[in-house]
């Protein structure tokens, strides 16, 4: 046989990372559209589109972006600035696990992806470098996942804007807390997850009368000191 | 002006958080206990905030749609349901007990 043919291996196209990112992305663009389209009305009613969609790509995260919202309407800015980034504040787990991860990485990527970091990209971005071990593929995974899901994120928030007021007419409100029951509903295995989520869910509801915001500061402080209580009583 | 302040307020405290772990901590480790509070602190938020939107959605007559449908939410959320399903689930029992509901009252 000639030297020169190429075997079946050899033709075999090898796994893009970024097709590998987008087709990762895809699924969730759609399972999240529900609840962009969601903030985008939250923001039009509020007479802010534009500003509230402009917090797809600032913000890149839902549930903080949701959060500063609705607390802006009674909280004032300064509370709703505090429950955003509160709220976002397991995003310096992310980044620590990531920050191991990217040693070798170059600093503009390190600058730039950090912008990218929630949810989906880090543990998508974690399952991909588990089986990858080029620096340069695991960069090319991360930005073609996080630009795919920003690109659905803000398109969907932006159809709620645009939506506005002939969407809240139909009451969809109860998507919002199904998605986020859904992105806290695999801690509840845990039990110490599961006292911190009792907890700031009966302290949320009863500092309902508190100003806006600052029920929701208290119940996070109070979910994580009974968390951390739990821990300590466990080891 | 206030709602851009407030966008640019939380995307810069956000963004903050994601970068300094990856320039300060490229090579050290959070200690346990930090790492764990910190997660807490996350889990707290989003239940604060289910809470929250739960007594902004149940007012009235959809209190129990709300609360049957988030409690379908969670057992499915648990399981391990994707989320769309979980939504398309929760939201099919969130009508039809609020058809019910408006029906018999």
């Amino acid at each position: 046989m000639s030297s020169t043919t190429a075997s079946l291996h050899d033709i075999t196209p090898m796994p893009s990372p970024v097709r590998d990112g987008v087709a990762a992305m895809l699924p969730l663009v759609i399972a999240y559209a529900p609840f962009a389209i969601v903030i985008g009305t939250t923001a039009a009613e509020r007479g802010t589109p534009l500003a509230g969609w402009a917090g797809s790509w600032l913000i890149y995260g839902g549930s903080a972006h949701l959060a500063a919202l609705r607390t802006l309407d009674g909280g004032g800015w300064a509370m709703a600035i505090a429950t955003g980034v509160l709220i976002n504040a397991r995003l310096l787990v992310y980044s620590a696990g990531l920050a191991r991860r990217w040693t070798h990485q170059p600093r503009w990527f390190r600058f730039v992806a950090a912008g990218l970091i929630i949810d989906p990209t880090f543990a998508a971005g974690e399952r991909f470098a588990d089986g990858c071990a080029s620096a340069t593929d695991q960069r090319r995974h991360f930005i073609a996942m996080a630009v795919t899901l920003g690109l659905g994120w803000s398109a969907a928030i932006g159809a709620g804007a645009l939506l506005g007021s002939r969407v809240g007419g139909i009451d969809v409100g109860i998507v919002v807390p199904l998605c986020l029951v859904s992105i806290v509903g695999s801690a509840l295995r845990v039990p110490a997850s599961r006292v911190v989520v009792v907890v700031a869910a009966v302290l949320a509801i009863c500092a309902g009368a508190m100003p806006a915001g600052t029920g929701l500061l208290l119940a996070i402080a109070g979910g994580a000191a009974a968390g951390c209580l739990w821990d300590r009583r466990a080891r | 002006m206030t709602t851009w302040a407030v966008m640019l307020g939380v995307g810069i405290g956000s963004y903050v958080l994601r970068i300094a772990p990856l320039m300060l901590l490229r090579r050290a480790v959070l200690s346990h206990g930090v790492d764990r509070a910190i997660g807490h602190a996350g889990v707290a938020a989003i239940a604060g905030l289910i809470a929250t939107s739960v007594r902004h959605t149940g007012d009235g007559t959809a209190a129990s749609p709300t609360l049957l449908a988030v409690a379908l939410g969670t057992v499915l959320a648990v399981r391990g349901t994707a989320m769309l399903r979980i939504i398309v689930a929760g939201a099919t029992l969130y009508y039809g007990a609020t058809l019910v509901v408006q029906t018999l009252g």
